[in-house]
């Protein structure tokens, strides 16, 4: 009995929080627009990780690096 | 080896530099702020007067604000890593990995247990026990900035680590000595206090506008007297923190120190400049005065710097042309050293390739001989050791001459506040309302100094930002560069509006954030 009450405990808990905020309402829809805007359009667009997407592997990788670092100064 | 457009690499260190001084508008309010209200509620739980409890879900509500705002607005610099920086993040990566890692899981449980009982516990859960989550909130949050920080003294000065040439990584060999770098955590203690300042100034700003405009009167006095005691104890502290930090940096980054103070030649003995103005046509090597004007503190600089009247301070054509007298080695004679080891290291894989282990064994003892320099081997000339002179002093000088206003507005308030004097001394109030966006300036300087002073090197002596860039267009960079000027800007605009919205209405109807 105590171990499911805790869960339900806690969701209440969030759950009453999150009904009884005013202010914290509009600054959640930023926080979501926000993670929405960062991740879904600037790091899926802009950002991608460019060793991983270049290279198929950590050797590859290695070798790339080392070659920039041995080939002398930019 | 692509070519890379000396443009890309000044987009993209524009690119993080707006990015991170964006970032640092909203942290170190969080990083005080959070303290502040712990204290208040402390007296409020001491003292179980209702005004204090008021007193603190008002400040609690505008940490809220700010907190939701400056939320994950780090992680484009994390995003920046793997597309602008990916050398740079490949070198680095088991280094710089430990401690973001720890930093956002730290993060995360703190945020989703401890915030919530903060803001959704009252009534809800015991005094103490509420109480105890927000001195939780408060040190988690600190903590945090505690593995940012680490993280950035190892760039500043990379201990703990070795550089394996079989996967162009380093790789952590003492968690301690990366941990316990005296670089990180002089940075991490100058850091947060600085913060401390900031929340403080903010407490005292927001407070004395409401004594200008003769509101909550009893609040806005309280808020004072908390904010006050606090600032000027942080504000002391800071000042230690800001002396241990500089005396790091004499050891570790003296051609920083030297840009810091605009001195071109050491000297045993040498002064502190209190304030000055530079003068632009100074040229390295040449005889011309640095300074067109100048107030300077004899022996200033030689006893912060090594707590002796009479120690040698190098300036920067000692740094860069050498001393044997004083036992510095020449730009020149490091870029030699530098390019040697560049050369092993091309040899050790020639060898590892042909399979012959005696001469990689040779070449991988000649890399480590020499890898101390191994950045400088990526110079083109001596000069490009040198930072931006004038950058670094005016930034330094700016938070210094700033660090120092603040002391003197902590205890002038914090007297006023005690004497019952604040009101009439209007000038006073205005004082600290006008200080606030200082405080702001201050935070700014503090971080160009650190930063602009270490150029040209992402690694201090092992990775100048040129070979730290990927090879990329320019255009994509300039292009996001934008994008964050502007959403940024639109972050600040609603932190700007909806706080003062909040400000205006008051703690009176300010129950639930």
């Amino acid at each position: 009995m105590k171990i499911r009450s805790l869960p339900r405990k806690i969701f209440d808990f969030y759950q009453e929080g999150f009904a009884s905020m005013r202010l914290g309402k509009k600054l959640w829809l930023i926080v979501a627009v926000k993670l929405f805007v960062l991740y879904v359009v600037i790091k899926l667009l802009f950002f991608p990780d460019v060793m991983q997407e270049q290279f198929s592997n950590d050797t590859q990788r290695s070798d790339f690096v080392l070659r920039q670092l041995t080939q002398g100064a930019r | 080896m692509g070519h890379i457009d000396p443009s890309l690499v000044d987009w993209s260190r524009a690119q993080f530099a707006l990015t991170a001084l964006y970032h640092w508008i909203f942290v170190p309010l969080t990083l005080g702020l959070t303290f502040i209200v712990a204290i208040m509620e402390t007296i409020y739980v001491k003292t179980s007067d209702e005004w204090w409890k008021k007193t603190t879900r008002f400040w609690m509500g505008l940490l809220a604000i700010n907190f939701a705002i400056g939320l994950a607005t780090g992680i484009i610099m994390e995003f920046e890593f793997g597309t602008n920086w990916s050398n740079y993040s490949w070198i680095v990566g088991d280094i710089f990995g430990a401690p973001l890692a720890i930093e956002g899981i730290m993060a995360f449980f703190m945020e989703s247990t401890f915030f919530a009982v903060m803001f959704f516990g009252w009534d809800k859960v015991s005094k103490r026990f509420h109480l105890l989550s927000t001195w939780l909130v408060a040190i988690g949050s600190n903590l945090s900035a505690l593995w940012i920080l680490v993280a950035n003294g190892w760039m500043q000065h990379p201990v703990g680590m070795r550089f394996n040439p079989d996967t162009a990584r380093n790789e952590m060999v003492s968690f301690w000595d990366v941990l316990f770098n005296p670089n990180a955590y002089t940075k991490f203690l100058h850091t947060i206090s600085s913060g401390y300042v900031l929340a403080s100034l903010f407490v005292i700003g927001v407070s004395s506008w409401y004594l200008l405009r003769k509101r909550e009167i009893k609040f806005a006095k309280r808020s004072i007297v908390v904010a006050a005691s606090f600032g000027l104890l942080v504000s002391l502290f800071n000042l230690t923190t800001g002396d241990d930090s500089a005396r790091q940096i004499a050891v570790d980054q003296p051609m920083k120190l030297a840009a810091m103070e605009g001195l071109y030649e050491g000297k045993p003995g040498a002064e502190i400049v209190a304030f000055g103005i530079l003068n632009p046509d100074k040229k390295l090597r040449d005889s011309t005065d640095p300074f067109l004007f100048k107030v300077a503190i004899p022996e200033g600089l030689s006893l912060l710097s090594y707590h002796r009247l009479d120690a040698y301070v190098p300036g920067i054509h000692q740094l860069v042309d050498g001393s044997k007298e004083h036992n510095i080695l020449s730009v020149a004679e490091k870029m030699k050293r530098g390019r040697k080891a560049v050369e092993a290291l091309a040899a050790y894989k020639v060898a590892q390739k042909a399979g012959d282990k005696e001469a990689m064994k040779q070449a991988l003892a000649t890399f480590r001989h020499y890898s101390a320099y191994l950045g400088y081997g990526y110079l083109k000339n001596p000069e490009q050791a040198v930072p931006p002179v004038a950058t670094t002093f005016y930034a330094f000088h700016t938070m210094v001459g700033l660090g120092t206003w603040f002391i003197l507005l902590f205890f002038l308030i914090l007297y006023a506040a005690i004497t019952d004097r604040l009101q009439k001394l209007r000038w006073l109030l205005w004082a600290g309302v006008i200080s606030l966006p200082l405080g702001y300036v201050a935070q700014e300087a503090g971080w160009i100094t650190a930063e602009v002073g270490r150029q040209p090197w992402a690694i201090q002596d092992m990775l100048p930002v040129g070979m730290a860039t990927s090879n990329l267009s320019t255009s994509p960079v300039m292009l996001t560069f934008w994008l964050f000027a502007i959403l940024f800007t639109a972050l600040l605009i609603a932190e700007v509006k909806i706080m003062t919205a909040q400000i205006k209405i008051g703690p009176k109807e300010h129950d639930h954030v």
